[in-house]
């Protein structure tokens, strides 16, 4: 699994409004993979809480289109500071959980609004 | 009986002859176990079987069921996949296909198994699928409880009939959907595509499966009629590219709710 981090400046992103981040690879040390980073399309996601679940500071990231949703689920949880024991529980417009290696290029094709995929997320089950 | 039940019957009983092996963890003995696998399920519906087949000859600790994974030689099998579908991108051809289940060391390559997952796998998939169909997942939300844990039990049981699933799946299919959920194999590529394609041309016309795969694989299949080197197989049944890719769908769909096209080099 990659190691994915926000960029400390937020990407600017005309088709969606307020601050948007950038979940990237730190790949410094392969120049080769870094300049392929350039040509892989991204996708926009956005975070949204439910069920009282913590709201992340920034909720619109930037992420590589050929990466996993299993990417989506660490990054978040990292980010929630949650325990491994802790259940994160991520759905696709408030509906669905993809399987964890589903592609976000495919996610995002079917299933993004505005450009924006978004997921939902709560620490308990919230469509059974 | 319709045409459409027909096909969905021999859809539903279409199976593999699997022989699983197993070593023991000790004296390296083998021991095998022979079962017909139906192509339409996943191969963990399969695991209490057989482990407790082998647990009457090893001294197998654990009663769970869980953790439990297959290989074909060494390569872990995506649990997730219908079995005729791991079958035909695998082994195809094969009379019986040679596989392994192994208890320890479980794969990162492959997602997590437990019987909850398996449950919440399906259901979420299946959610997927009617939310690809109609916009929304309304249709699988109102099911009422009991009903909507038969439709699981139908889809997971090996033992199930075709008319236990489609009693209640059947409903939950619009006559015109929006989108047909798709997965396609190809050869080589360890990810499947996973596309929603509407099933109407814009003047209405029923889409073939030659104009999906021409609109979404140009390099493969560069007309909608022309024939490329690979056979399109649903179910390990070659497709003709003029099929109505609704209709292909509504009696060949997998009990996850998506139409999963394997695209084969061999030509049966």
């Amino acid at each position: 699994m990659s190691n994915l981090d926000e960029t400390p400046k937020p990407e600017e992103e005309t088709a969606v409004k307020g601050p948007v981040g950038a979940l990237t690879d730190n790949s410094s040390n392969e120049p080769a993979s870094q300049s392929a980073d350039l040509t892989i399309p991204k996708i926009t996601v956005r975070f949204r809480p439910m069920g009282g679940t913590k709201r992340l500071q920034t909720t619109m990231f930037k992420v590589s289109s050929e990466h996993e949703f299993s990417t989506l689920v660490t990054f978040l949880r990292r980010k929630l500071n949650f325990a491994p024991q802790n259940s994160l529980f991520c759905y696709i417009n408030a509906s669905f959980s993809p399987a964890l290696d589903a592609r976000l290029e495919d996610l995002s094709q079917a299933y993004a609004v505005e450009g924006v995929l978004n997921v939902y997320y709560c620490a308990t089950v919230a469509f059974g | 009986m319709t045409t459409q039940d027909r096909v969905r019957e021999e859809t539903w009983r279409s199976s593999i002859p699997i022989q699983v092996s197993i070593r023991a963890p000790e004296t390296y003995d083998e021991y095998t176990y022979l079962l017909m696998a139906r192509r339409n399920l996943f191969l963990p519906c399969y695991t209490p079987k057989i482990v407790a087949y082998f647990k009457r000859y090893l001294a197998i600790e654990d009663a769970s069921d869980d953790e439990w994974w297959y290989s074909h030689g060494d390569m872990p099998l995506q649990w997730s996949r219908p079995v005729g579908v791991l079958y035909d991108t695998l082994a195809a051809g094969e009379p019986v296909w040679n596989i392994r289940i192994r208890h320890s060391g479980y794969p990162e390559t492959i997602l997590p198994i437990s019987n909850d997952i398996l449950t919440d796998f399906w259901r979420n998939q299946f959610k997927e699928a009617c939310y690809t169909r109609d916009g929304n997942a309304n249709a699988i939300m109102n099911l009422a409880r009991d009903k909507s844990h038969a439709l699981f039990v139908a889809a997971t049981d090996p033992s199930a009939s075709h008319r236990d699933f489609w009693a209640i799946a059947d409903p939950l299919l619009r006559p015109q959907p929006l989108n047909i959920p798709i997965r396609i194999y190809e050869p080589l590529k360890m990810a499947p595509l996973r596309k929603s394609m509407r099933p109407f041309e814009s003047d209405g016309e029923e889409r073939s499966l030659g104009a999906v795969l021409n609109l979404l694989l140009p390099e493969l299949f560069p007309s909608a009629r022309s024939c490329s080197e690979l056979v399109p197989l649903v179910h390990g049944v070659p497709i003709d590219l003029w099929a109505p890719i609704i209709e292909l769908y509504k009696t060949t769909m997998c009990v996850d709710g998506f139409l999963h096209i394997t695209l084969s080099t061999h030509t049966a």
